[in-house]
This record gives structure tokens, sequence and C-alpha cells, in this order.
């Protein structure tokens, strides 16, 4: 089973499905909220359809890598809006 | 749930759907993109190129599993899944409800990174995801 991290604002799910327009089927997906202020939030959404039209990069998640960050004391600026 | 590229959501049932992704749903509640203005409609109809993602359920996966494993018990034809290349264009003659969608699974495993756009034109990979809807509705 192959979890991915999808960039549209920053996302992580397993992978179910996809199609040629990169529509992606993500389940047990889940949001990562980054901020300046505190550590990094997850809110878990459930089974996601994505459309295509809204994803900027999918890849897999080297899950070793990702155990070992501590999402307590990640801080982030926003990111500028999407320009399309 | 739909939510749409502006920011509104739409929570409602699924009536239809097309491969485009428009969808109709029935008994919406409709929420402002500040989600404090909601309107409530019997029914609308979405063009698909306006969405951003939906929201599903969860049993849905599962029922979709479920309704793939019958329909090949049904034709029989659970082999020979993927190795559709050269057996005339992928997914042509297939009605719609006959789509197939292959597992991600199938893919990390049957193909090296390198090939991974070699494996797009392969039947089942070139249908819209409009095609889980379908089988929710069956």
């Amino acid at each position: 089973m192959a979890h991915v991290l999808t960039f549209s604002s920053g996302g992580k799910g397993t992978l179910k499905g996809f199609d040629h327009t990169i529509n992606l089927i993500l389940d047990e997906s889940h949001e990562r909220v980054y901020s300046v202020g505190q550590g990094v939030e997850e809110v878990m959404l459930g089974l996601y359809i994505v459309r295509g039209d809204n994803v900027a990069i999918v890849g897999e998640v080297d899950e070793d890598a990702d155990k070992q960050l501590d999402l307590q004391t990640i801080r982030a600026e926003p990111l500028n809006p999407v320009v399309h | 749930m739909v939510e749409l590229k502006n920011g509104e959501t739409y929570n409602g049932h699924l009536v239809s759907c097309d491969n485009w992704m428009n969808i109709n749903l029935r008994e919406v509640i409709c929420t402002s993109r500040d989600g404090d203005r909601f309107w409530r409609m019997p029914e609308c109809y979405i063009r698909g190129s306006t969405i951003k993602y939906l929201r599903i359920p969860d049993e849905v996966i599962d029922m979709v599993k479920e309704d793939m494993i019958q329909k090949s018990k049904g034709r029989g034809d659970n082999k020979g899944r993927g190795g559709g290349r050269g057996r005339g264009g992928p997914g042509r003659g297939r009605s719609s409800n006959g789509t197939k969608w292959l597992p991600v699974e199938h893919f990390l495993r049957e193909s090296p990174p390198s090939r991974m756009f070699q494996v797009w034109p392969l039947p089942g990979l070139n249908k819209s995801s409009t095609a889980l809807f379908k089988f929710v509705l069956q």
C-alpha cells in the first residue's frame, strides 16, 4: 500500500486509485496545517476524491523519514496563493 | 460533500454523474465560502470542472471493492487484466458500467517507476474517477 503526499495545499493519504487527469482517490487522508505560531496540526479527512486540476505534486511518502519528523517543532510561513 | 474551487460546499445525495464529473445532487445544503450562510435546495447540478474535491463516506471504498469482485466473477475474466495492450483500443466497446479501475497496488507492482507514463493508456486507467460513483449508484 502506497502512502502518497499530494500538494494542492498539503495533504497525505493512501492512494486507492487515479486516472489520466490525475484525479486521485485518497483513503484515510489527512491534511497537515503548517503555521508560524505553533507546530503542525493534522486534520483527519477520510475518503476523498481530489479533482486533478487542483493537484500540483503527488509523491510516495518515505515512511521512515516521515516518522522521524517532529511535527510539533516544525514552523512554516503560509504559502502564497495559487496562481494559474 | 462536494467542495468547489471557489470554496463553496454542497452537501447532498448523489443522484447521477458523467465522465466529466458533472454531478446531480438531491436534498442539498449549500454553504458559503466563509461558512456562515446556508441555502437549502431540493436539487442541483454541478459542473465537473468547478469541483475541487469530493468527500465521500468511508464505507464506499469497500463497496467498490465488493462490486469489482462481483463483476469479474460475473464475466469470468479476472485474468488478463492490465495485459490488455495490443488487444484493440484501450477500453473501447466497454459499457460505462463495465469500467475497470485498477487498484494502485497493481500499478506499483507491475510497473517500475521509469515506465510510469506508459501505464496510462491501459484499460481502466483512462476513465475518470466518476466511475467510482457509478459503482456507488448501482
